[in-house]
This record gives C-alpha cells, sequence and structure tokens, in this order.
C-alpha cells in the first residue's frame, strides 16, 4: 500500500471551514480526483485520511498536510495535479511525497499573528503588548485532555519569535509546543492580550508558517 | 472593501462557512462582463436553502448563458445578523461578496408561508424598501419569486414587482432576455412591467384591481392595462429536454440534504384532496430511465458525492421503477454510493423492489396513511387501504426492519374522534401484526412513531373551501390520540397549532394580509418555520394592528361560487372540478388515479388533450 502526504495552503475563504467540515470536504474532493484510493469496507466507504495538527477555525496556513493511502502505484505529481483540479481556490496541493516524518515527530508550530485595531495605531497596540508581556506571570484558563477547566502560566509556554509593526498592523511571530504531548493554541495569549488591553474593535489574522519536529527539522 | 468588512466579523458568528462562499462548484463570474444580474434569495438559513433542489437548477441555467449571472443569497442567521448591522454589512451574495441592491434581479423562492417575514427582513438587510411602490421607477432591483406559494401570491403583492407561476426552467431566460433589451432601451421600471406581464406565466400584481363586498369577500378582480385573465401558468413539456444541472455547489460546511437529487417525475397522478403539490404540478411528467441514470452518474462524479436520492412526489409511481432502480443501482453499487429513496409509496411496494432496497440501506421504514380509518382516507383520496399497509409492514419486518415512522393529518374535513382514536388502533394493529411475524428480527424490539401534522386547507386543492379546525378542536383531537394510545411501542408527539394557524392564513390570503405580514416583520417576527424564534404573540399583535380576522380566513367555509383571491391565476385545475371533488369528499367517494382513468381536472387541456397515452 501507498501511502502518500499530500502537504497544501488553507487560505482565504476556505480558512473559515472548520476541521470537522474539511475532513468530510476532503472525501469529496477525493472522490472527484479519481484517484486510486483506499477505502474503507461497509455501508460508508471513506478514504482513510489523516490530518497532522488540526487547524483552527480561521487560521490561514501553507504547511498543512493530508495522508492517505492509494491502491496503485502513482508519482506523487499526479496525485497532486488531480487533486488541484477539483479543489477550490485557497486549498492547494503544494507537494505530494511519502512521508518522512511520524505525527508523533511533532513538537511545535510557528505562526505569525496580526493584530489590527480602528482606534490603535500599530505602534500603540505593539506598546500595549509590551506593558502586557512584562507581567512576571500570565494564568490562562485552559481545557485539559479530560475536559477539566486548569489554570496555567502561559508565560513560557510561548516563544515570542519577532515582533514589528507593518502599516496599520502589529505583527507577532509565535512559537507554539504541538502535537501530542502538548497542545497550545496561539489564540490563547492572544485573547488574553486583546482582554488585558482592553481593546474592543480589534481584528486579528493568524497563520501558521511551520509544523516542526523534534529534530527541528519542516514536518514533512 | 465589503469583503474585508465581512471577513473582520466572521470569527464572531456560528458556523462562519455559511458566509463567505467559495465553494466547488460555485460560479463566480466578473461582474463587469455581465448583462444581467440575478441574485437568487432563499428566505431561510444557508443550511436550509442549500438544500433546495429548484435553486439549483435556476442558479445553473442562468449561469449557462455566458452573458447573465445568477449569485446565492441566503437569510443570515440572528447571530450573524446582528454582527451585519452593527458593521453596516448589506445583504450580500456569496460569489462576489457584492451587496444584493447592486443586482438587476432580487428573486425569491416561495417554499413555505412562514417564510414571508424572512423576505421582508432580507429585503430591509439589503437596504432596498420593503413595499413595491416605493422602489422606484428606474430600471434595477426588480423583486420577483417563484415556487409552489407563488399560487396565492396575494398576501405579498405589496412586496414585488411580479411572481412567476408554475415550472420555471423557460420563463426564467424569457424575462431575463426581455429585461436584457429594455435595459439596453433605457426603459423605465414600469415599461419593463407591462412588458413584462405578456409573457406566459408571468404575473404582476400592480396590474390587477382588487375590490371587496362588504361581508368581506372579493368583488372583483380586475386587469389594468391589457394584462392577461387569467394569468396561466408556465408548463415545461418534457423532463428529458428541460434544463438540468451539470454540478451543484458543494458546501463546505454539512446542510439538511447533502447530497446529489435528481428529480425523476414531476407531478402526481394521485390526486389526494389535501395536496396541494398535487395539483399543482399537473399533468405528470416522467423522465426517462436513461436521463435519470446518465444525471445521476455526471452529478456523482463532478460533486464527489456518496450519496444519491431520488426527488418527486410519489417516485414509485414512474413506470419504469424497476429498471430504473436497476440502472442506478448498477452504478451506485460498483461505486460505493448510497441510493436514499424517501416517499415510496405503501401500495405498490414489492418484495423484489424491497429487497434491492434493503441491500443498500437498512433503515426506519415511513409510511404516510394520513388518516386513521379507511373512511377518512376516502374522504381525502388517499387511496391506502389497510390490507396493503399491514402487507407492506409484514414484508418489511421480515426483511429485517422493526421501526416504522406512521405520518397522519389531523383536522381534516369531515373528521371524527373515532377517526382520531383510528389512529392508535391502526397503529396498535402494526405493533401486533410484528409479533405475529415468525421471521422477524429476534432480540429486537418492534418501534412505531406516529408523527401528526395539522391540516392545512391549501388554494388549487378540492379543500380550499374547507375551514380550518379550530384551536380548541386540534388541541381536542391531540389529547384524544395521546390518551388512546394504549402501548409503550407507541410513541407520539404533541404539537402547538400556531404554526398552522398562521400557514392558513398566509395560505389563503389576500392581498390585505399582507399588512399583517409588514407588521409581524415590523415587530421583529422572523424565521417563524423556526420553533426558536416562532412567536405568536407577536402575530396576533401584528393582525390586531393590521385589522385582520384570522378566522375570516382560516375557519370560515368558502361557497363554491365564492370569488377567492388566486381565481385570476390559471394553473389549468377548473374550479369546478376542485367542488365536484369537494363533494366527492363529502360523501367518502374516492377519485382514480390519473393512470387508471382521466377524471378532466382540465389540465390535459395543456399539452394536447391527454395526459396519458
Ligand atoms: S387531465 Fe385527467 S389525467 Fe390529466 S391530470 Fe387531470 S385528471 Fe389527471
Amino acid at each position: 500500500m501507498n501511502k502518500i502526504r499530500v502537504q497544501f495552503t488553507k487560505v482565504g475563504r476556505v480558512s473559515y471551514m472548520s476541521h470537522l467540515d474539511l475532513n468530510r470536504f476532503m472525501q469529496r474532493a477525493l472522490r472527484r480526483s479519481n484517484l486510486p484510493i483506499k477505502y474503507t469496507e461497509g455501508f460508508n466507504p471513506h478514504a482513510y485520511l489523516t490530518f497532522a495538527l488540526p487547524l483552527s477555525l480561521g487560521f490561514e496556513s501553507k504547511v498543512e498536510t493530508m495522508d492517505f493511502k492509494l491502491t496503485e502505484d502513482i508519482s506523487p505529481e499526479i496525485v497532486k495535479d488531480r487533486l488541484n483540479a477539483v479543489l477550490p481556490d485557497g486549498l492547494k496541493v503544494v507537494s505530494a511525497a511519502p512521508p518522512v516524518h511520524s505525527n508523533t515527530d511533532i513538537i511545535a508550530s510557528e505562526y505569525t499573528v496580526r493584530i489590527k485595531s480602528k482606534s490603535l495605531n500599530s505602534s500603540e497596540l505593539e506598546s500595549k503588548f509590551d506593558v502586557f508581556y512584562s507581567q512576571d506571570e500570565l494564568i490562562a484558563e485552559k481545557f485539559n485532555k479530560k475536559k477539566k477547566q486548569i489554570f496555567v502560566d502561559i508565560k513560557p509556554v510561548f516563544e515570542i519569535m519577532t515582533k514589528y509593526e507593518i502599516n496599520d498592523e502589529f505583527v507577532l511571530k509565535i512559537k507554539a509546543p504541538s502535537g501530542n504531548e502538548k497542545n497550545y493554541n496561539p489564540n490563547l495569549l492572544v485573547d488574553m492580550f486583546i482582554k488585558h488591553a482592553e481593546i474592543s474593535d480589534e481584528t486579528v489574522k493568524i497563520e501558521r508558517n511551520r509544523i516542526i519536529c523534534s529534530d527541528n527539522s519542516d514536518f514533512l | 472593501m465589503l469583503r474585508e468588512k465581512i471577513e473582520s466579523i466572521l470569527l464572531k458568528a456560528q458556523k462562519p462557512a455559511r458566509y463567505i462562499g467559495g465553494e466547488p462548484g460555485a460560479i463566480v463570474k466578473d461582474i463587469y462582463s455581465t448583462d444581467v444580474s440575478f441574485a437568487f434569495c432563499f428566505p431561510d438559513s444557508y443550511d436550509i436553502g442549500m438544500s433546495h433542489l429548484g435553486m439549483k437548477i435556476l442558479y445553473s441555467l442562468i449561469n449557462s448563458r455566458e452573458n447573465y449571472r445568477c449569485e446565492r443569497v441566503f437569510a443570515p442567521w440572528p447571530d450573524f445578523e446582528k454582527l451585519m448591522l452593527e458593521n453596516d454589512i448589506p445583504l450580500y451574495s456569496l460569489e462576489n461578496l457584492q451587496p444584493v441592491k447592486d443586482f438587476d434581479f432580487i428573486g425569491f423562492t416561495l417554499q413555505y408561508e412562514l417564510s414571508y417575514t424572512n423576505i421582508l427582513n432580507m429585503l430591509k438587510l439589503a437596504q432596498i424598501p420593503i413595499l413595491a411602490k416605493d422602489r422606484g421607477d428606474e430600471l434595477k432591483n426588480i423583486v420577483c419569486a417563484g415556487g409552489p406559494c407563488a399560487c396565492n401570491p396575494e398576501p405579498l403583492a405589496d412586496f414585488f414587482d411580479f411572481f412567476i407561476l408554475g415550472d420555471g426552467e423557460e420563463v426564467e431566460l424569457e424575462f431575463m432576455d426581455l429585461y436584457a433589451e429594455h435595459k439596453k432601451q433605457g426603459s423605465t421600471k414600469t415599461e419593463f412591467l407591462k412588458a413584462v406581464s405578456q409573457i406566459e406565466g408571468i404575473y404582476v400584481p400592480s396590474l390587477y384591481d382588487i375590490s371587496y363586498n362588504e361581508d368581506g369577500t372579493i368583488a372583483d378582480i380586475a386587469p389594468i392595462d391589457n394584462a392577461p385573465m387569467p394569468v396561466k401558468k408556465r408548463i415545461v413539456n418534457s423532463l428529458d429536454n428541460a434544463f438540468y444541472p451539470d454540478n451543484f455547489v458543494v458546501p463546505f460546511t454539512e446542510i439538511v440534504h447533502d447530497r446529489v437529487s435528481v428529480e425523476v417525475l414531476r407531478g402526481c397522478i394521485r390526486g389526494c384532496r389535501f395536496c396541494q403539490a398535487g395539483f399543482l404540478y399537473r399533468p405528470f411528467r416522467e423522465k426517462s430511465v436513461e436521463k435519470i441514470v446518465s444525471q445521476t452518474r455526471t452529478l456523482c462524479e463532478n460533486t464527489g458525492y456518496d450519496e444519491v436520492s431520488l426527488v418527486s412526489l410519489s417516485t414509485s409511481d414512474h413506470s419504469q421503477i424497476e429498471p430504473m432502480l436497476s440502472g442506478l443501482l448498477d452504478y451506485t453499487e460498483s461505486k460505493q454510493i448510497n441510493l436514499s429513496l424517501p416517499s415510496l409509496r405503501v401500495d405498490n411496494f414489492s418484495k423484489e423492489l424491497l429487497d434491492k432496497i434493503t441491500t443498500v440501506r437498512k433503515s426506519t421504514l415511513t409510511f404516510a396513511p394520513e388518516a386513521g380509518t379507511q373512511r377518512l382516507r376516502d374522504v381525502i383520496n388517499k387511496n391506502v387501504t389497510e390490507e396493503e399497509l399491514m402487507r407492506t409492514c409484514r414484508t418489511a419486518f421480515e426483511g429485517g426492519y422493526s421501526s416504522v415512522k406512521l405520518y397522519f393529518m389531523i383536522g381534516l374535513p369531515h373528521e371524527t374522534d373515532e377517526d382520531i382514536v383510528g389512529i392508535a388502533e391502526l397503529a396498535q394493529r402494526v405493533v401486533d401484526l410484528y409479533y405475529t411475524v415468525e421471521n422477524r428480527k429476534k432480540g429486537q424490539q418492534v418501534k412505531i412513531s406516529i408523527s401528526t401534522a395539522t391540516f392545512v386547507p391549501k388554494p388549487f386543492t378540492p379543500f380550499q373551501f374547507e375551514p380550518q379546525a379550530t384551536r380548541e378542536e386540534i388541541m381536542h383531537k391531540q389529547e384524544l390520540l395521546l390518551s388512546s394510545i394504549k402501548s409503550k411501542k407507541i410513541s407520539c408527539s404533541k404539537h402547538k397549532p400556531d404554526t398552522s394557524i398562521l400557514e392558513a392564513l398566509l395560505a389563503r390570503g389576500d392581498r390585505r394580509v399582507g399588512k399583517a405580514i409588514y407588521e409581524a416583520y415590523k415587530l421583529g417576527c422572523k424565521f417563524d418555520s423556526w420553533s426558536e424564534f416562532f412567536d405568536y404573540e407577536k402575530w396576533e399583535r401584528a393582525f390586531e394592528l393590521a385589522g385582520i380576522d384570522v378566522a375570516f380566513y382560516a375557519n370560515r367555509r368558502r361557497e363554491y361560487l365564492e370569488k377567492m383571491p388566486w381565481d385570476h391565476l390559471d394553473y389549468y385545475v377548473d374550479k369546478v372540478f376542485l367542488a365536484k371533488e369537494n363533494l366527492n369528499a363529502l360523501n367518502a367517494v374516492t377519485t382514480p388515479n390519473c393512470r387508471q382513468k382521466c377524471s378532466g381536472c382540465g389540465v390535459a387541456k395543456c399539452i394536447g388533450g391527454k395526459c396519458f397515452e
């Protein structure tokens, strides 16, 4: 059986498709592509699909991955072309290849966060952020795997890689733990900042830039 | 830019994918290189509207013309509506995210009466004046509507420029062509409406004057300026030649009917006296098996759906049902596609057919005896006998089914307490039958669920003359039914009759009822078909403000000779025929189905004198 991993983008209108919807949506796209996909048995056959890391609703990304199995030998180039022929704008396969890493190799993700406000310019946003981030602890509410509410200090969790202003946007690059062991959504930090700075007219855009493995290589 | 504004609020709404478009199958054309634009508005949520077949057909049809453009619009859910208003975002279409107020046509589909307030609300969100007379005489923003409820559009007459009666596939492009000409010539709206009224199937309400008698009934309906009288509905002669889409928009989020639907026939041979669709969609027309199979195949391939459903009023009345199912199953089984078959009738459900279907999927069997006793079934001309029901249930139980859903109506004309008790007794006999079936599925409990709907008299049916049962009567009947059920294996739910009462008012209302709709909208009524939003108290207030007596419309028996608000609209079914059928109901005399014998309803004259060879 040929396992194949496609890396794809999720930008623009499709970024408002939830992860659950994406799975069902891809099932149909795979059928449209007419690729020889391995299906489950039974009344409701569907492709075995795995996504490395769910992407939050509204986030954009150019590094999403989806794995499935083929029943015939087909060149990855063809897989890529056939899928792109049936996918809508914004969902685009950038590469297809046999998987290099296992999902358990994933330890972190990098994100670009763009914050805009109608009433505050970018440098005001940045200075507000500095005030916020200068606190010793940033205690956030979070749900653990057992759906229990817990409190964690997220200051050591996120790494602020860079921050800058561009036009009227305040931009943050953040590294966050990802994967099976520990998984942190950058929204945790962003929401806390917005609340702390008492901003109410914000627009936030978040893009995932990298999925990183334990050896610091890109997940492929 | 509108898009940026929309994106800034999307994540604050539930299921935002409903508001941004971009789905595969969506047709996005350049705004500036098309001549006529049509905003197809469905007055309910995306999840409901996207499931609607008529919209898919007309959407593809209009877009099949290179210089015409059709875009989809749905009613925003109240959470998103609030965000739109706060951020000054007008109602927009999903393809180009273009304000609806920029479109040449703003077309609504009238599928059920309880969506009327949503129409008014959508016009408001679109920032378009709600009353047609306030919209000016410039040729733009033509507000029109089609669909089953257009057969009595009078309560909506003040809000619309014109209505489309009957099948839309041909007339749609005809009036768009006419518009394109008038646009080029620089006509006014009045000039265009006068011209469009001459197209068969188009009804321009402002070209008809209505006068009333002292008792409130209609005295006269008078055409102005040579407007046609009566206004005839349009009929597509052959379904094989009618336009059918080869692709659907495949949504990002889940919708109600998320699958391929293929229409297999239009019309119905049955003539059940309560069923409006059965009369509105006459004559009976079939699609050929080859077309059905090829359209199914094309749509499955283009959409990637793994489920197909066949759409019609009564699929098992297709004369080629067996070859059709075999042909479909050959394809669907080879591709592991599910074939789902709703609304199969009891009385021609053969063992072979059942076997074929059960190899695909096993689920609850649903039947609609509609009435509890044979006498009442004869009154409504539902030609299902108890023997047939029992035979089918037996076959189903032998085939491994153990749950059956039975549909009934209560409040039917000439219904007595005996008929209500009869519903419970019938269900009990199905339960008893289960335990006499030797090879029933072992270890399984039989489950019968009774679903009841309150009967609503509708225009163009033999019951259009009938009063609706009053609230008190309906409540009594519901109580009686519940107390007559003796077994725990039978379930039955109760419902409030309010929505049915409103439906009865709107379905048979005249132009004066429009005022009540307008008041209800102003009081904040919307999504009336959703129990979480329906607020009958607001409607009662609206009736008061508009001076509308609900009983006059809902609970009054109408004389055969009374002028109905829709008498100037011609669906080819003669009023005399409806009156005769009404008398047959009174005497519990049944009428044979159209295939057995033509009863001379009047429809045949529009297709060359004969419905069946
Ligand atoms: S004309 Fe006769 S066959 Fe045709 S729909 Fe009417 S009753 Fe049926």
